[in-house]
């Protein structure tokens, strides 16, 4: 009777919480419902073979367990014989029995270990192999050697290191560590003796599960380094022969826990572990103490200004952040590997925060030099989530905005900066161009946009820069869309009375509810917004000296097209695709673009790849036809957004256009500069 | 009053452009018109007494039975008032 790796790690979650609504089992597992009813299947079954009652289900409590299963029973039972490792643990395993080569290893071996056929296993061989290979190394087998891994000896302590980090984050992890270090328990013992001492003498508490992995670790480098593969000194760890740890490895390694000689390389490698390992209290004073202070400070206060929170009780957050950080910044700068077993489930469960610390923590990697993995990211998103939480400010409640502003970092900033001011209620996510918008990935509920884009978010187009006046009226439009109201306070009986007051009132019921209807009307079915001086560009906005363009001739009306859109591309305001979408249209309808002779207005459908309104403008010296009598020197390329935005752009060019000599002018002029002026200033007139 | 329908293949640039010009024609001639606009396709289920575009486009109108106008060039404001002007007679 085997047991799964998921149908175990069931089981025990399910000893260890008494109440567990399948909800709770997704969040804390990361299934599916559906792999979760099958793992249920799976443990009912092996739970009836060893003669314990299954799994129970009612609506109040979820799913339990009537009887206690005798923890040490269940462990015991999940090793290696009644265990069916999952390819993930294969491969951990077999990558590490090779690499740590304590005898010649044959398929034979890992049939044995595995259960499983000959076929399966040479099947997870080849898939080591490849993954041998992003380390550099190589997976080789031989008659005399058996299975052998060979390359750079680092790059085989970083694969260790990693596995081992691996191979304990997961809590279900008594039938690989049997199958690897059975016969080292002596050996384990003495060395957690030491590494005990040390922590009293560092006065520093190791969390359980690091100062065991550690244990392991150190056992799996005395193998190393006995088998000739030790590390070649590295200069940049020599600052840490001067630090205590340094001191108390050098003891360690004198004693009898350590089998193999410990360079100084090597026990400078061991400083470092110790450095960066996972503590639970922290009082030991520390060199570089106030780089670290600094830093951790830096980003709080970055976190603040980016998720535009307060938080309280900094001093004891400092204090539960240091404690953290002080070796996670050890792992930082020297690279170690460190596996955080639930990065999954936080980016899962709090995409924006996570999103939002990741952003906070670019300012460290700028002064590291380094990159932060994921899963470190994941460690800080734990620590401000819990701070939040505790607090009760909690992220996911707050609508989620974005801001597109394709103006230039020094106007988004201002922008961005007012925004937070205004609304410290909404989750500002990104400052993004209209390209990266157009591809961003994370939920968002409302755009803030300095252009007409295309969205299924609400939109509300503003200008770059705010005034008191129209910060006023945003404000309102947003509260009125979000929430049903504005921040005015009109009631209709207030109303009333003022009314009252000045005039004489023939019908007061009548008017109340004409009042009330009129005041407390459902807000309209409107996704887009703009404010007065924000509303539809003119023309002088959209064709300027980037989508200006003077061209001696085209190849074809086509090759026409794809130049004069070609600064839309660029800037991201179209997609290629519009390009195609406007030469389709004339190629199924016909030249109707060619609105007067000389000039072609191609446009396709907003859905067809806009991204944000926006026109271009291509004057050809040598006219390109665009039919057999139709040749065409103006190809003015119209990207609009929705239905509207672009009328006011469009009458103006109108107006420019239906002046003939307007049009003889604009192609005598050789110079792009005086083109655009020439367009602004005959483009002025509004009056329809 | 008489109901005339701009047509274009898309519905959104030149068919406005021209909407704006045949508003500026009607009223050069002082006829009063209901006008508005539309892409091919939605023209095709439309009511309208006359409709109005680039040849290439109103062509593809013609059942014999719509009466169809069909301008060279849309920005030119003398076209439009002569080829709608019979129509108003």
């Amino acid at each position: 009777m085997l047991l799964d790796e998921r149908s175990a790690a069931l089981l025990i979650l399910l000893q260890h919480s008494p109440i567990s609504k399948m909800s709770d089992l997704e969040i804390q597992t990361g299934l599916t419902r559906r792999q979760i009813q099958y793992a249920i299947g799976k443990a009912n079954d092996w739970l009836e073979f060893n003669s314990y009652s299954t799994i129970q289900f009612n609506r109040q409590k979820g799913y339990f367990l009537t009887q206690p299963i005798n923890e040490e029973a269940l462990n015991v039972k999940m090793t290696k014989n009644t265990y069916t490792f999952s390819e993930k643990e294969r491969e951990n395993l077999f990558y590490l029995m090779i690499l740590l080569g304590r005898e010649e290893l044959s398929v034979y071996h890992f049939q044995s270990i595995t259960g499983l056929s000959r076929n399966t296993v040479l099947t997870d061989l080849r898939q080591l192999k490849k993954k041998t290979q992003q380390l550099d190394l190589t997976l080789e087998y031989s008659k005399q050697k058996g299975y052998v891994i060979s390359g750079d000896s680092l790059a085989k302590r970083y694969a260790v290191e990693y596995l081992v980090s691996e191979v304990f984050s997961n809590p279900n992890n008594r039938a690989i560590v049997e199958c690897l270090w059975k016969d080292d328990e002596q050996q384990i013992k003495a060395i957690k003796v030491q590494l005990e001492q040390i922590e009293q003498k560092l006065g520093v508490t190791f969390t359980d599960e690091r100062l065991n992995e550690l244990s392991y670790l150190f056992l799996c480098t005395d193998l190393l380094i006995r088998r000739g593969e030790g590390l070649q000194n590295d200069d940049s760890w020599n600052q840490l022969v001067a630090t205590d740890e340094y001191r108390m490895v050098e003891q360690l390694a004198e004693t009898s826990a350590f089998q193999a000689h410990w360079s100084q390389t090597e026990k400078q490698y061991a400083t470092l572990h110790l450095l960066s390992m996972n503590r639970t209290k922290d009082l030991s004073p520390l060199k570089e103490d106030e780089t670290i202070q600094v830093l951790l400070q830096q980003i709080v206060e970055e976190f603040e200004r980016l998720a535009f929170v307060h938080l309280q009780d900094k001093e004891l957050l400092y204090e539960q952040l240091y404690i953290h950080f002080k070796p996670a910044y050890h792992r930082l700068k020297y690279g170690l590997p460190q596996v955080n077993p639930i990065t999954g489930r936080v980016q899962k469960v709090y995409p924006e925060l996570h999103h939002l610390v990741r952003k906070t923590l670019q300012m460290l990697e700028r002064k590291l030099g380094k990159a932060v993995p994921e899963d470190e990211v994941a460690y800080f998103t734990i620590h401000f989530g819990g701070w939040l939480r505790r607090q009760g400010t909690a992220l996911d409640d707050r609508k989620r905005a974005i801001v597109v502003c394709p103006n230039g970092v020094g106007i988004s900033n201002i922008l961005i900066y007012t925004l937070r001011e205004l609304f410290p209620d909404i989750l500002f996510l990104d400052v993004l161009s209209v390209r990266s918008a157009a591809n961003y990935q994370l939920p968002y509920d409302l755009v803030f946009s300095t252009v007409h884009m295309r969205t299924d978010a609400l939109l509300f187009v503003v200008p770059p820069i705010l005034e008191v006046q129209e910060k006023h009226l945003l404000r309102q439009q947003v509260m009125q869309e979000l929430y049903g109201y504005t921040t005015g306070n009109i009631d209709a009986g207030s109303l009333l009375k003022i009314i009252a007051k000045y005039a004489t009132i023939h019908n007061a019921t009548e008017l109340e509810t004409a009042l009330q209807s009129n005041l407390y009307s459902p807000s309209r079915k409107q996704t887009k917004f703009s404010l007065k001086e924000a509303e539809k560009p003119v023309l002088g906005e959209l064709l300027t000296l980037q989508t200006i363009q003077l061209h001696p001739s085209a190849a074809s009306w086509q090759q026409a097209i794809q130049s004069a859109a070609q600064p839309l591309v660029e800037s991201g305001t179209v997609e290629e695709r519009y390009v195609e979408a406007m030469i389709d249209s004339i190629e199924a309808n016909g030249p109707y673009v060619v609105i007067t002779p000389g000039v072609a207005i191609p446009h396709a459908r907003p859905e067809q790849g806009v991204n944000s309104l926006s026109m271009s403008l291509l004057k050809l010296e040598e006219p390109v036809e665009f039919a057999a009598d139709k040749p065409v020197q103006l190809i003015i390329v119209l990207a609009a957004s929705d239905s509207d935005s672009h009328l006011r752009a469009l009458i103006q060019l109108t107006q420019l256009l239906n002046e003939p000599a307007n049009i003889k002018r604009m192609l005598e002029i050789a110079d792009k500069t005086e083109l655009m002026e020439f367009i602004h200033e005959n483009s002025k007139e509004e009056t329809q | 009053m008489k109901k005339i329908m701009v047509v274009c293949g898309n519905g959104l640039g030149s068919s406005f452009i021209m909407e704006l010009n045949v508003k500026k024609a009607l009223k050069e001639m002082e006829h009063t018109a209901e006008v508005d606009h539309t892409d091919l396709t939605s023209a095709k289920s439309e009511q309208a007494d006359i409709f109005i575009g680039a040849g290439d486009i109103i062509g593809q109108l013609d059942d014999g039975k719509r009466t169809l106008v069909s301008l060279e060039n849309m920005m030119s404001i003398p076209e439009i008032k002569s080829k709608l002007e019979p129509h108003f007679q």
